[in-house]
């Protein structure tokens, strides 16, 4: 009966993280063609909600690298499965109070090895498999989309360079329809697995899965894919206005060679089974597109401050996953120390939004009249 | 010793597949614009050039679409 209520706790949790992955990660998918006028804010949002829900049947190939590729499956219990998400949730959570577009994917598997470290220490963590699978494709994969991006947004001003810049801007904004589309897919294809992978490590530990048969179920596929797709429905405009002009002032042809070549290492990666951030690699193929026109142009600064935040991703996640576990083990091994650290985390996030509504509703003061 | 925990093969494949998909699809989606830009330019002129430019961007972009739905029935199918 306990492991059943904390089934419950974990499997809406990892809802919970799902839709704050969609609603963190709005920014990655709809930035750049709201920031080009190729989609009004509106239209974007709901086509990239709908392309990621879409996006998450394409493949399962990420979830089963994120349940068995990380960590130790036969030592994973539901707390453990608990905490990591907690971790991750609360660092999406603080990176979108201060508007920084750091990584929903590197935070839930950072959670996940923090949970697991306290656990079980280092011997329950698969250190080739989070180096090989996870540090790496890391690394590589927003200097990949930073290429790219360069090398595209080179080639299309060398064939239409010569045009009139009306008709050329105009055509690229219908390309970016096709090139945002695809990243929308992408980001429902790479993200809504990663839930999936830890909604089935949690199945896995309380006994409905076996871990030898280590596969998705159908409900868990549809209840990502609903939870991703609302939560970039409900968006993050404070981390659009980031992403999508802050880093480089694009024009149309540059935001159609960022998000293909971001949809590109993204689809390709998911292919081979990489959970990629796609906040890394959007920011690469931004970045890439701005400096092959321009180094000035982007705005390196604000690409340090985002930068520092993928840093961070990792040990701030797993000590909040850590931390989590800690406390929920102070309540015993029961349903208890979850089900309070729940209720503490959703009076959070009601304080944080309540606090967010006055500000946004506070009065402005009257100009003084020139009498 | 990282090249052995690595899968170098395959993240090579991943390298190789997203530059030849960007590189690709902003190529013949280019050439797409420049073919109806030219055959613009040549509307009035009534020569057969407005139709070869037309056509060649038309299958630019017929082929850009394809290469789209390819790329995502290929990962599907994995």
């Amino acid at each position: 009966m306990q492991s059943d209520v904390i089934l419950v706790i974990v499997i809406a949790t990892a809802i919970a993280f799902d839709f704050t992955n969609g609603f963190h990660d709005t920014a990655n998918v709809v930035a750049t063609s709201i920031s080009t006028r190729a989609l009004p804010p509106r239209v974007a949002v709901a086509m990239a909600s709908l392309l990621n829900f879409i996006g998450a049947f394409v493949s399962l190939k990420v979830a089963d690298t994120v349940g068995k590729g990380f960590v130790e499956t036969s030592q994973v219990t539901t707390t453990i499965v608990f905490a990591g998400l907690i971790g991750a949730i609360a660092w999406n959570l603080a990176t979108w109070y201060f508007g920084l577009p750091s990584s929903s994917s590197h935070a839930l598997i950072g959670g996940l090895v923090g949970s697991m470290l306290v656990a079980h220490g280092f011997g329950a963590i698969d250190g080739n498999g989070l180096l090989g699978k996870l540090i790496v494709p890391a690394i590589l994969s927003p200097i990949l989309a930073f290429l790219a991006a360069a090398a595209a947004i080179t080639i299309a001003y060398r064939i239409v360079g010569r045009l009139r810049p009306g008709p050329v801007a105009r055509s690229f904004r219908l390309g970016e329809v096709i090139s945002g589309g695809l990243l929308a897919l992408s980001h429902g294809t790479n993200d809504a697995q990663k839930t999936m992978g830890v909604m089935t490590l949690a199945l896995v530990a309380h006994g409905s899965l076996s871990a030898k048969n280590f596969h998705v179920p159908l409900w868990v596929v549809l209840s990502a894919a609903s939870a991703i797709s609302l939560g970039t429905f409900s968006g993050g405009w404070r981390i659009i206005r980031t992403m999508g002009s802050r880093i480089i002032k694009m024009d149309p042809a540059q935001g159609f060679a960022a998000q293909g070549a971001g949809a590109a290492v993204i689809l390709a990666a998911s292919g081979a089974g990489y959970p990629l951030s796609t906040t890394h690699v959007i920011s690469g193929g931004i970045m890439g597109a701005g400096a092959a026109k321009r180094l000035s142009a982007v705005r390196w600064g604000v690409a340090g401050n985002i930068a520092l935040a993928w840093v961070l991703t990792l040990p701030a996640a797993a000590a909040v996953g850590a931390l989590a576990y800690g406390v929920s083990r102070i309540f015993g091994s029961g349903a208890l120390g979850p089900l309070l650290i729940s209720i503490s985390l959703l009076s959070l996030l009601a304080a944080l939004f309540g606090r967010r509504v006055r500000a946004t509703r506070s009065p402005v003061a009257p100009a003084p009249s020139a009498s | 010793m990282i090249a052995a925990i690595v899968e170098v093969g395959k993240l090579l494949g991943v390298v190789r597949d997203a530059i030849v998909a960007t590189l690709g699809l902003t190529t013949l989606f280019s050439l797409a614009i420049l073919g109806f830009a030219r055959a613009s330019e040549r509307r009035g002129s009534g020569t057969n050039a407005v139709f070869g430019y037309a056509a060649i961007a038309s299958i630019c972009l017929l082929c850009c679409l394809a290469a789209v739905i390819y790329g995502v029935a290929i990962l599907a199918s994995k």
